[in-house]
């Protein structure tokens, strides 16, 4: 799969109309707000990042009209799936195009000229900075941070920082608790948007 | 792949920091797909990431990192909230034991010293000994030693074997907390000598440190040049 729209997308992006367009990308924001700003702040360009998302709804809702995803439940992992490749092959062509990585100043000056989005990140923020606030020691915040933000292997963290394994263990799994129970606590939940998104194209 | 697996390794981030191999990837694609409650945790996962990174780029990220005083962590503001009135009158009293305790002179809030004699305790008198410990070069370790802290204040005997033999023979000892990957120093003291083992003997006051890893370095006053440092990890 390639960021290169494919004929059979291209018609479905053409069927909706600017409403229909607005109302997925409403969608997307509540839905997926995650992965939409996971997106971003990876590929650091709000216009493909939004694109790629775009792309991936757009592929899954295809595929489950034409009968390659059978049962309806499945297209929310179908979406991660299929955004998931576009932002891998994204990353594999960015090591030859350095040139189209935006700098951080760019990066905040969309931030502030997109409301919704900056928003949708404020929200994001505020909900991890609850978490990392809430972990009792400074130690404790540097795992989380060196595993979720700087992506580094267990291993090594358990290594550099002589931790145990469950130690570890603990401390990510009392994260991710306290980010399940601040998002259930808004209401976060998949409920009816692919309903609402099939009607979308039909 | 199953539940079991996918938590044990860590693989809802694992798979968004794109870090699986083939073989997970595929796996746990196959299994998110036919188990669409997973999608909540990578969503979950997601938020924590994208999280993280916007409070990177905001600069928020490096003061949530940095040890917070006891009177700022959030425990004792959620104690505070349930038992303010009781936490209030604690606290008083408090302070009132406190300064009747402390109407002698006393020392000292000071970490480090060259006798043991210098280390005081509330009432002003000297802290019972502790432990003994030996600080030298230990290739290969990350941490070069650690100490386990009493549960009331001691004097820690520390003795330290500088890597550069320096003349005249006089060092200097200074005690760093590791922040992240910034070093704060805590505390320092001068005019120290070798025993005949060629080792240089400081103390520590037990009460004055935290669980962590510090660093300890020594260096020869005329020479900062010779400076060895030691990584250190205190726990309880």
């Amino acid at each position: 799969m390639d960021l290169q729209q494919t004929h059979e997308t291209s018609v479905i992006r053409d069927t909706a109309g600017d409403e229909d367009r607005t109302r997925l990308d409403a969608l997307i924001s509540s839905n997926y707000p995650g992965l939409r700003s996971l997106i971003f702040r990876t590929v650091r360009d709000r216009a493909l990042a939004h694109d790629l998302l775009n792309e991936a709804v757009v592929i899954a809702c295809e595929h489950y009209r034409s009968g390659r995803i059978a049962q309806r439940d499945r297209i929310a992992g179908y979406v991660y799936q299929v955004a998931m490749n576009l932002l891998r092959n994204y990353r594999r062509k960015l090591s030859e195009r350095e040139d189209r990585r935006a700098g951080l100043q760019a990066l905040e000056l969309l931030a502030a000229t997109d409301i919704d989005y900056e928003r949708l990140e404020s929200q994001i923020a505020a909900r991890v900075r609850d978490i990392v606030e809430d972990l009792p020691t400074a130690r404790d915040r540097e795992i989380v941070t060196r595993f979720y933000l700087d992506e580094d292997e267990k291993e090594t963290i358990c290594l550099d920082l002589g931790l145990t394994h469950l130690h570890f263990d603990k401390v990510i799994h009392r994260a991710r608790k306290r980010m399940k129970s601040l998002l259930e606590a808004q209401g976060f939940r998949k409920g009816d948007f692919f309903a609402v998104l099939l009607s979308l194209f039909g | 792949m199953n539940r079991e697996y996918i938590n044990d390794h860590h693989i809802v981030a694992r798979y968004l920091a794109q870090r699986l191999s083939d073989a997970e990837r595929s796996a746990f694609e196959a299994y998110f797909l036919k188990h669409p409650e997973m999608v909540e945790e990578l969503e979950e996962a997601a938020q924590l990431k994208a999280g993280l990174m916007r409070l990177r780029d905001t600069g928020e990220l490096e003061s949530l990192l940095k040890p917070k005083p006891w009177y700022r962590q959030r425990r004792l503001y959620d104690l505070r909230g349930r038992f303010g009135g009781t936490l209030a009158a604690a606290a008083i009293l408090g302070v009132s034991a406190f300064l009747w305790l402390n109407r002698h002179p006393v020392a000292s809030g000071q970490w480090l010293a060259p006798t043991p004699a210098s280390l005081l305790g509330p009432l002003g008198r000297p802290l019972p000994a502790g432990g003994t410990y030996t600080i030298l070069r230990t290739r290969g370790e990350s941490t070069d030693l650690d100490i386990e802290l009493p549960a009331s204040a001691q004097t820690l005997a520390l003795r330290v074997l500088p890597e550069t033999m320096a003349q005249p023979a006089v060092y200097r000892v200074t005690l760093y907390a590791v922040d992240g990957t910034e070093l704060h120093e805590v505390a320092t003291v001068a005019g120290l000598t070798p025993a005949d083992d060629e080792f240089v003997p400081v103390f520590l006051d037990s009460s004055q440190v935290k669980q962590g890893r510090y660093r300890l370095a020594i260096e020869s006053e005329g020479s900062p040049a010779s400076r060895s440092v030691f990584a250190l990890r205190f726990s309880r």
